[in-house]
């Protein structure tokens, strides 16, 4: 008699395609086209992931985009419950197949894949935005994930939104830092390219400096220092007392 | 056991509450017809950010339950306990009338398969998920049903009916069942056998919700695809349950190519208008 472990293991070595479909489905005494069913609903499940958290990604690999998929989901299986961290694995991945030199990926790939999964990764953080009626003196926002890229990766996700579809950018002089985080009003999931009065104020009330504070260790004239932190605000990254 | 619904209240005619209607459900007269919303779990299990404030919003307004998709009661891997710990947590926040999941196991060997695999109908299986349900309902000190899963294989290791299983399991784990009519109705036809024979088997007390669903017919296999209007033999089967169970929640899941919700409302009421007949509830309400 089949013992319920036997059962799921053969099963499962037919979904991961360790095991001849018609071998697996013999084995548990099933039909073989039903049983396929389940493969391509399990590979669909990771394509979605994939789809919904790497748009600009997908859109830029085109017809190769399935191959990539598929690839993806032979070498790394979801080891997670949540649907959306069937992606979690995949900027690694790109990584490791720029490294090993597959010819249709670029190390700004890496960048790209890192980038859209940064963005889920902050639009879905737990932590509680805190309510500004509650505050006395400016935070900064607690699902602020800063990130830095040797590629213009934030003004090519843009463009992508914008409908266009630019060639993949030179590497920048400088690397640019990228602030993802939850909108503190919306509390959709949002990224900012960092602008110097933004990583100002950033730093300084990280510091738990008032703007007078600031200006003084700063040597910076204090309506430009309270211009910095309401360009913080404005963007989210900051939040400041109701 | 006689009482219906093992004592839990018909929470009326319900919708699952998707990404894509979040502003209009919560828009004023948004949820004209909707009696309460099913929340799939995961989509909400340490998840922060606009999800959290709009469950936040949905618990104040309506009655919910909590629909699972990634428990895995029947996989041989032990139960995720931080997977138990998320869901428990969920349970804190939202005050469900109860939650439930799939009997079947969507995970083994360390790997998630994100959908619904079927288990074998056995002794030994049906030992093995009364184990874990008991446990489950413990942990999260909240009534537990189990749904009855489209399946579209079937295990020459079976040796007893679905039906059989089903209300062994209820009686051993003690738990309610979330009756998918849809799936009944896809199982017959997959399976050939009579859905109607199906639903007069299971113990009708044990029902504590309904689903229903579109289905998509592939000629060779129909699959459970909850991506199109209930069907008519659909609503037929389900008027038969309830004229067995009595009221019973009832939700419509439309989870693929999801329409406005004012489809899905349109759909709801339809629900409503059959289980009124079938109950008698609108001439009763003229007498």
């Amino acid at each position: 008699m089949t013992t319920l472990a036997e059962l799921q293991r053969t099963f499962h070595r037919a979904l991961r395609g360790e095991l001849d479909p018609a071998d697996a489905a013999a084995a548990l005494g099933a039909d073989p086209t039903r049983l396929a069913i389940y493969g391509r609903f399990a590979r669909a499940h990771v394509q979605s992931a994939l789809d919904a958290n790497l748009p600009t990604f997908a859109a830029r690999q085109g017809d190769r985009w399935t191959a990539r998929v598929d690839a993806y989901f032979a070498a790394h299986p979801p080891t997670h419950w949540a649907l959306n961290h069937a992606a979690e694995a995949f900027a690694p991945y790109i990584e490791r197949c720029v490294e090993a030199g597959e010819a249709d990926l670029t190390p700004f790939d890496t960048c790209l894949a890192q980038f859209e999964w940064a963005l889920y990764t902050a639009l879905a953080d737990p932590t509680p935005l805190p309510d500004p009626a509650a505050l006395t003196a400016p935070v900064v926002n607690p699902t602020l994930l800063p990130m830095s890229f040797p590629y213009p990766v934030a003004d090519v996700v843009l463009a992508h939104r914008r409908g266009e579809h630019p060639p993949t950018p030179e590497a920048l002089a400088e690397p640019a830092i990228v602030l993802f985080y939850q909108s503190p009003t919306t509390a959709n999931g949002r990224f900012q390219k960092a602008r110097p009065e933004l990583l100002f104020a950033l730093k300084a009330v990280d510091a738990g400096l008032d703007p007078a504070a600031a200006a003084e260790v700063a040597a910076q004239p204090l309506a430009a220092v309270e211009a910095a932190y309401a360009a913080a605000a404005a963007a989210g990254i900051i939040i400041q007392p109701a | 056991m006689t009482t219906p619904r093992m004592g839990l209240p018909d929470l009326g005619h319900g919708v699952g509450l998707r990404r894509a209607h979040w502003d209009a459900i919560m828009a004023p007269g948004g949820a004209e017809g909707v009696d309460f919303l099913e929340i799939l779990s995961e989509n909400f299990m340490a998840r922060g950010g606009r999800a959290a404030r709009v469950l936040a919003e949905a618990a104040e307004r309506f009655p919910l339950v909590l629909h699972g998709t990634a428990l895995s009661i029947g996989s041989v891997d032990p139960l995720d306990n931080g997977y138990l710990d998320a869901l428990a947590e969920l349970v804190d926040r939202t005050d469900p009338a109860w939650v439930s999941d799939h009997l079947c196991f969507s995970s083994a060997f360390g790997v998630h398969y994100l959908d619904l695999m079927p288990l074998p109908f056995t002794e030994e299986s049906l030992d093995h998920v009364a184990d874990r349900v008991r446990a489950v309902q413990h942990r999260l000190g909240r009534p537990f049903l189990l749904e009855n899963p489209s399946y579209y294989i079937e295990f020459a290791a079976s040796t007893m009916s679905e039906s059989d299983y089903l209300t062994a399991l209820c009686a051993r784990a003690d738990c309610g069942l979330l009756l998918d009519v849809n799936n009944v109705w896809v199982n017959a036809r997959n399976h050939g056998y009579d859905p109607y024979a199906f639903i007069d088997a299971l113990p009708a007390d044990r029902v504590v919700q309904i689903h229903l669903a579109g289905h998509e017919d592939q000629g060779d296999v129909i699959i459970d695809t909850h991506g199109d209007h209930v069907t008519d033999p659909v609503l037929d089967l389900y008027a038969h349950t309830l004229r067995r169970t009595g009221p019973v929640a009832t939700l419509i899941e439309w989870d693929n190519h999801i329409p406005a919700l004012d489809v899905l409302r349109a759909e709801n009421a339809k629900a409503r208008a059959v289980a009124d007949a079938a109950l008698d509830r609108a001439a009763a309400a003229h007498r």
